[in-house]
């Protein structure tokens, strides 16, 4: 755990320090799962108004293995609407795949690519066999294999 | 970092430390000699103390006999017999304060005795190896960017530099390639590294982080990070040495800060001569200053007893202490006993002055405060300013949205400056109206700064997915072309076994056993692409 706890423990101050536009740090109880609220900075119709939770959960070993990010539904809180994210919260980007993952990506870096990922988005659509995949996993989101097939989003 | 020697603050961790490390007042029993305690059990004690510390086990702690090789291999049967001498046996454990945490083991002797003396008597080295985790350190100042590991975000132990130029430590580096992709963390470059042969960051590189200053991790001092093991080992009061013991007959085997250091061992048996408690002669000092409770001082003002710990709070109260007049710092210099100060603070000159000199002084402190809060802020708004400045330099970008509220914000500015009245006023507006602007201009910065960023987001997702597919297109094709080559290949053998030597070739395929068909590596052919 120590690598991970020490690489948190810096991400963590500098968080608390100064955090981008429309991200907002919620808690970070431990070094093992954090929750952060992100915004779509511009005038997008799908999530005008809209705050997102997203959990971070950090294995040992992190930052050499990606976190485990979903977005988590509560009250205020919904999951957003996008042809790569499940009804559920678990997020299809590779970038969160160990294919796609690198170790000099952060907390904050991966904030903002799924920012930018709701920006760019036109659809209002779940992933294709939403229902059935929300009904039938019980996997971890990284043990799924997704193909990133899909490379207009 | 805890004070190191302060074992109130600290948990017992076993009946020994009690002895020493719990306040005796606790107890409400009268101390009575704490057991001794057979070296088995201090062995056994030490070997959990070792285990919250690492996972390895404890290397064997005993005190060096004739037989030098065994030392550093970690024991797993009872060490009883090691301990030497049955009279260091009958002691209790010295108090030593927790290991810091930057610590990666416990320290371990130095293989090397010390060259022969001139008695003729080789000794050995009290000196230990400290083995610190260099990412665990708290550096003095701030690191120039450059020289930290974009893996564990401290600076480079260690650095090496892949093909791309590149710099990670090499822990950091080799914990990402050894994980799977075998490509840079930051440009994914294919890095082909054989048997761990890693290159060496330059030499400049290197020679800069070297001369990074750390917190000691025992005493807080600042220390040069490549002289930090030289430090702890020879110098640092906190940090642990072997005992002078060890080079005599006695052969003490235990730790002790440097700060201890006298000219022999004192880990022998002593009695508090006021409390009669029991504990080891280099614990002494400590325990009759900050925790024996039977230990009586007499106040040389007033004549009264206390308990010695206790005398500082005392002096706080002690009736026939020399105080000065509370109103000393606005120019009263009137000093008297404590019990008659009071006479004197009635009739004092200075005690109207006084009372408004008190509300001022608070309020100067809120005032104080308040402009420290602001000056941050503004520290922190040209900071945000100066870094977009850099990147609107470098990048361009359509304006027309930044320049409304900038013009608004600055015909307001224009507006205020108009003399007013009075110049406080005047001074007061136009601050006001500065805050608004930088207020206005750091929002539509940020607002910038986000749009920008999206926008390289967007842009370099598209790129990386391109690669990505490009990547899996290539592997396709290599895939099928190494197929074709098999079949090819096959094909071949086949002609050549029909018009050449038919019988023999025939006979050697059919023992063979394998009438080989073109063989598929994987069955990833026939999957669809994956990005
Ligand atoms: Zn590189
Ligand atoms: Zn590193
Ligand atoms: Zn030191
Ligand atoms: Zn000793
Ligand atoms: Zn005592
Ligand atoms: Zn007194
Ligand atoms: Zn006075």
């Amino acid at each position: 755990m120590a690598f991970a706890t020490k690489r948190l423990g810096k991400e963590l101050t500098k968080l608390h320090g100064s955090l981008p536009p429309g991200i907002e740090l919620v808690s970070a109880e431990g070094f093992e799962e954090w929750l952060l609220d992100i915004k779509v900075l511009d005038a997008n119709p799908l999530y005008l108004n809209q705050t997102y939770r997203l959990k971070f959960k950090f294995s040992p070993s992190y930052p050499i293995e990606p976190p485990e990010v979903t977005f988590v539904n509560t009250k205020d809180r919904p999951i957003p609407m996008h042809p790569h994210i499940y009804s559920n919260g678990i997020i299809c980007l590779d970038l969160l795949g160990s294919q796609g993952w690198t170790p000099i990506q952060n907390v904050e870096s991966i904030c903002m690519s799924l920012q930018s990922m709701l920006t760019g988005n036109t659809k209002n659509e779940r992933p294709e066999g939403d229902q059935l995949f929300v009904a039938n996993n019980r996997r971890r989101p990284r043990d799924i294999d997704f193909y990133y097939h899909d490379n207009t989003v | 970092m805890p004070p190191p020697n302060t074992p109130v603050d600290i948990e017992p961790l076993s009946p020994i430390r009690s002895s020493r490390g719990s306040d005796p007042a606790s107890i409400p029993t009268p101390p009575s000699p704490a057991p001794s305690i057979t070296m088995s059990a201090q062995h056994r004690f030490r070997t959990t103390e070792w285990e919250r510390f690492s996972n390895e086990p404890m290397p064997a702690l005993v005190p060096i006999g004739d037989n030098h090789a065994d030392r550093s291999r970690p024991k797993s049967d009872d060490p009883v017999d090691e301990f030497g001498p049955t009279e260091t046996a009958q002691l209790k454990t010295p108090f030593l304060p927790p290991l810091p945490a930057a610590y990666t083991s416990e320290p371990v002797f130095n293989e090397r005795p010390r060259p022969i003396e001139s008695d003729g008597n080789s000794y050995y080295n009290l000196e230990l190896i400290h083995n610190i985790d260099f990412s665990a350190l708290t550096y003095i100042g701030t690191v120039d960017e450059n020289l930290i590991c974009s893996i564990c975000r401290t600076p480079f132990f260690n650095p090496v530099i892949t093909d791309c130029c590149h710099i990670f430590c090499h822990s950091c580096l080799h914990q990402a390639l050894k994980h799977g992709s075998s490509s840079c963390p930051i440009d994914r470059t294919i890095l082909e590294i054989v048997n761990e042969d890693y290159c060496k960051a330059p030499t400049v590189i290197r020679n800069q982080v070297d001369a990074l200053k750390a917190e000691c991790p025992a005493c807080s001092a600042a220390i040069e990070r490549s002289v930090l093991q030289i430090h702890l080992a020879q110098h640092c009061p906190e940090a642990r040495m072997a005992c002078p013991g060890k080079n005599t007959s006695k052969g003490c085997a235990f730790l002790m800060l440097r700060k201890h250091l006298g000219s022999e061992c004192m880990h022998y048996a002593e009695h508090c001569p006021d409390c009669n408690l029991e504990l080891m002669a280099i614990d002494m000092d400590h325990h009759r200053n900050e925790l024996c409770t039977k230990r009586i001082g007499t106040c040389q003002h007033c004549g009264a007893e206390y308990v010695e710990i206790h005398s500082e709070q005392h002096l706080l109260a002690c009736p026939d202490l020399e105080i000065s007049c509370k109103w000393s710092d606005i120019g009263c210099d009137f000093t008297t006993t404590r019990k008659t100060m009071v006479n004197h603070e009635k009739s004092c000159n200075l005690r109207f002055m006084g009372k408004k000199f008190e509300s001022m002084a608070k309020e100067s402190n809120e005032f104080r405060n308040e402009i420290a809060d602001l000056k941050n802020e503004r520290n922190n708004q040209e900071r945000r300013i100066k870094a977009l400045e850099g990147t609107f330099k470098s990048i361009r970008f359509p304006f027309d949205d930044i320049s409304d509220p900038t013009s608004d914000a600055f015909s307001g500015f224009r507006d205020n400056t108009d003399p007013s009245p009075t110049g406080f006023d005047h001074v007061m507006a136009l601050m006001d109206s500065q805050q608004r602007n930088i207020n206005k201009l750091s929002t539509s910065l940020r607002e910038l700064e986000a749009r920008y960023s999206t926008l390289l987001f967007n842009e370099t997702i598209q790129i990386r997915n391109d690669l990505a597919e490009l990547r899996s297109l290539q592997q396709t094709t290599s895939m099928h072309v190494r197929w074709l080559m098999q079949f090819r290949l096959q094909e071949n053998r086949r002609v050549r076994a029909g018009t050449g030597l038919g019988s023999n070739a025939g006979g050697s395929e059919g023992s063979d056993g394998s009438p080989m068909g073109p063989r598929r590596s994987s069955d990833s052919l026939h999957q669809p692409p994956r990005l």
